[in-house]
């Protein structure tokens, strides 16, 4: 597929290092977006350069957005950590940052989720924090 | 010569304080004010921590001491004292849980299905043709859980539908060949019963299910009889607005929506009494209250929900004024019609179901010696002698007739938490007064319910607070279509939600509610407090019961600082020709300290009401 006509689709840009190709953890943004119902794709990054003042995954999630007609980006750096940004933020204020040692299963599917919540304004899952879900 | 005096209002929530010197000529000059929160309950001698306190805040912000000090007077507490109090009229049970009806935030594919329940492990020993609606357990993961469905309707198996236990309905209909109805997020998905057959309904996004919330729709499925039919009416009621639902048909199972016997409410006036069935609904229970008026007692029937109601109501009051629950007599009593979300009995996956209530506000007057233990104990303490001055609604009056523009005859519409009070001051300075049930905490109690809150602090600040909704990260939208933009991004915390405007800035609410159902909840719950008892009370006082004899109404108290309650009732009250408004003590003060600057005015050419001007 052409990668121009790729890039111009609407969805939640995914800029993850190539170290995490086929886990479970990529998997997981995925299923996120996904059973959101927003579109994702995934940016592949060999060696991240390391931010200046930020973590790799901050400022990879960062790039991401900008890269995101959805202007909504997740950062997967080589040390696993996680991150979630907005384009219009400073890139040294990302919306979310979970370090490596608390990424599972189930924190990247709700990092996922989150994204794509953040695109359709719908309140984020606040990890480790029971607010996540309401009653009626 | 002048005298330093301090009239002291201690209120159920604030204690006011006015600070001035008088000549007892006539003369008088305000120096301070105070308002500090009330220590202990109203009319306890707990109060005289709060009066103190209080007072020194004025003597401080005057550069008095206590020593200059010569009187402190204290308001007679208004007489009454109320409580609330809710009941659910009925009630929704499911016996072998035959209803999943919930709105997961993203079901799964769309359509209806019909089926034989059986679990997902099973497919691979059914034959093909076999009709069946698969339940997925929580140790699938939705690629597993596909690939094992595709299998089977490869082979011919009709899977008609899903019933999953995580989030994510979307994830395994994306994966089927056949996109098939998917109900994800079933908390209590081994009580799913199974080898039973189950309908399953997902709407389109934006719509609403139209065959499980019609009863005719599950009897064409099912086969039901016309009294089976009659029996899932309520089955049909709960799944009303809902985008996706499971009916199950299990052999004894069904679905009861019952009335519960509310009882009769007895209101006893001085000519007569009256029998009111509570599930006849709020107004006609006022109709008896106010054809019987003044009461002397409203008795629940023994045995029903009402009658347990009121008999709490009792309770608490005696507890409160030190009677047996049986001496308590009820002086008047605020229904209102309401409903609650109540959790469904048995039910799988946190149903809710709307359930008709009374929710029920009830006054009983109090022994009036209460002010002068406290008075005794201030006097003990600061070391000033201190009185107890005249009626508070006297008081009231005096303070409010300080506001520009207002003249006798005058009414003062005091609401406060729990009751609402009016006073009218005709131009001989007579005054009359009426307390009545009914005011904040009553409204506080209606949002809390019906939107199902369970939190009272919520309630609470919905009620005091704007709310609006966050747009964007750097943007909401407030209640009255207006946008407030922000410089930096929100906290993540705040952001997709509804939000408070409140003093200290934005407070998330979690609720899945629209802003303008809160709103709308919000301003109901008010009018039918407020409004409905602002012309209560000023019908019982006006001359002749005319709301059009008295010109001027003045708002004071709590109520009259929020920021739609005086529009409310101003409005109301434009329809009879009356001039109604916040009041504006002393021209500085606001609605507050009413009572607080009518004691000192009181005191300055000595006792008995003389008017403002």
């Amino acid at each position: 597929m052409p990668q121009t006509l790729d890039e111009e689709r609407p969805a939640v840009v995914i800029r993850a290092d190539d170290a995490w190709r086929d886990t479970p953890v990529l998997a997981e943004l995925l299923a996120g977006l996904e059973e959101e119902g927003v579109p994702g794709r995934v940016d592949w990054v060999s060696a991240a350069a390391p931010g200046q003042d930020v973590p790799a995954a901050v400022a990879m999630a960062h790039e991401a957005a900008l890269a995101s007609r959805l202007e909504v980006g997740l950062g997967l750096d080589h040390s696993g950590a996680l991150a979630l940004h907005q384009r219009r933020q400073p890139v040294e204020a990302p919306l979310m940052v979970v370090p490596a040692r608390l990424v599972d299963r189930p924190t990247a599917r709700a990092m996922g989720m989150n994204a794509a919540r953040l695109v359709k304004v719908q309140p984020l899952e606040i990890l480790g924090d029971a607010h996540g879900r309401e009653g009626p | 010569m002048l005298t330093l005096v301090a009239g002291v209002d201690i209120g159920n929530n604030s204690t006011e304080v006015a600070l001035a010197e008088v000549d007892f000529q006539g003369g008088c000059r305000f120096l301070a004010t105070a308002l500090v929160p009330t220590t202990g309950v109203k009319g306890t001698q707990e109060n005289s921590t709060g009066v103190l306190r209080g007072v020194q805040e004025a003597l401080r912000m005057a550069g008095r001491r206590l020593s200059d000090l010569k009187m402190i007077y204290l308001n007679e507490a208004t007489p009454v004292i109320t409580d609330v109090a809710m009941e659910t009229l009925t009630e929704t049970v499911i016996t072998e849980s035959t209803l999943i009806g919930h709105n997961p935030n993203t079901p799964g594919g769309v359509g209806l299905g019909l089926g034989r329940i059986v679990r997902l492990e099973r497919l691979p020993e059914l034959p093909p043709g076999d009709k069946v609606v698969v339940v997925i357990g929580r140790d699938w993961q939705f690629a597993d859980a596909a690939a094992a469905i595709n299998r089977a309707t490869d082979r011919g198996v009709d899977v008609q539908g899903a019933i999953a236990a995580k989030d994510d309905g979307v994830l395994i209909v994306n994966r089927l060949n056949r996109t098939i109805p998917v109900i994800d997020e079933v908390t209590r998905i081994d009580q799913v019963p199974l080898e039973v057959p189950g309908a399953v309904e997902v709407a389109e996004p934006g719509q609403y299910i139209r065959t499980l919330s019609n009863p005719y729709g599950i009897a064409t499925l099912f086969g039901l009889t016309p009294e089976e039919t009659q029996s899932v009416v309520p089955v049909a009621r709960a799944l009303v607005g809902n985008r996706s639902a499971v009916v199950i048909k299990t052999p004894k199972g069904e679905v009861k929506a019952r009335t519960i016997p509310a009882g009769t409410l007895t209101v006893i006036g001085r000519n007569g009494r009256l029998d009111v069935d509570v599930n006849a609904g709020a107004a006609a229970i006022m109709q008896a209250v106010e054809k019987l008026y003044p009461l002397q007692d409203v008795v629940g029937e023994a045995g029903t929900n009402v009658g347990g109601m009121i008999q709490r109501v009792r309770q608490t009051m005696g507890d409160l004024t030190e009677q047996l629950p049986d001496q308590v007599r009820i002086q008047d009593v605020l229904a209102c019609d309401t409903f609650v979300p109540v959790k469904v009995v048995g039910g799988l996956a946190e149903e809710f179901s709307q359930e008709n209530a009374v929710a029920l506000a009830a006054m009983v007057s109090t022994d009036r010696r209460t002010m002068q233990h406290v008075a005794a104990q201030v006097e003990h303490e600061a070391g000033v002698p201190t009185e107890v001055a005249g009626r508070e609604a006297e008081m009231a009056i005096l303070g409010a007739l300080t506001t520009p523009g207002t003249d006798v005859p005058v009414a003062i519409l005091d609401m406060g938490g729990g009751s609402t009070d009016a006073a009218v001051m005709d131009r001989n300075g007579t005054v009359k007064a009426v307390h009545l049930a009914g005011a904040g905490e009553l409204v506080t109690m209606l949002i809390n319910s019906e939107l199902g809150l369970g939190d009272r602090d919520a309630a609470e600040a919905i009620k005091r607070y704007p709310v609006a909704r966050s747009e964007s990260l750097y943007h909401i939208r407030l209640e009255d279509g207006s946008v407030r933009f922000f410089q930096e991004a929100l906290d993540p915390r705040l952001f997709g939600r509804l939000l408070l405007i409140t003093p200290e800035g934005l407070e998330p609410l979690y609720t899945r509610h629209s802003l303008d159902h809160v709103v709308q909840v919000r301003r109901a719950a008010k009018r039918k407090v407020f409004v409905t008892n602002a012309l209560r009370a000023l019908r019982q006082v006006a001359p002749g019961g005319n709301i059009r004899s008295i010109p001027f109404v003045v708002m004071v108290g709590g109520s009259a600082l929020d920021f739609e309650i005086p529009g409310m009732i101003s409005e109301a009250l434009a329809e009879y020709g009356v001039v109604a408004g916040s009041g504006n003590i002393r021209g500085t003060e606001g609605p507050r300290n009413a009572v607080a600057t009518g004691i000192v005015l009181s005191r300055t050419k000595g006792a008995g009401p003389q008017g403002g001007r």
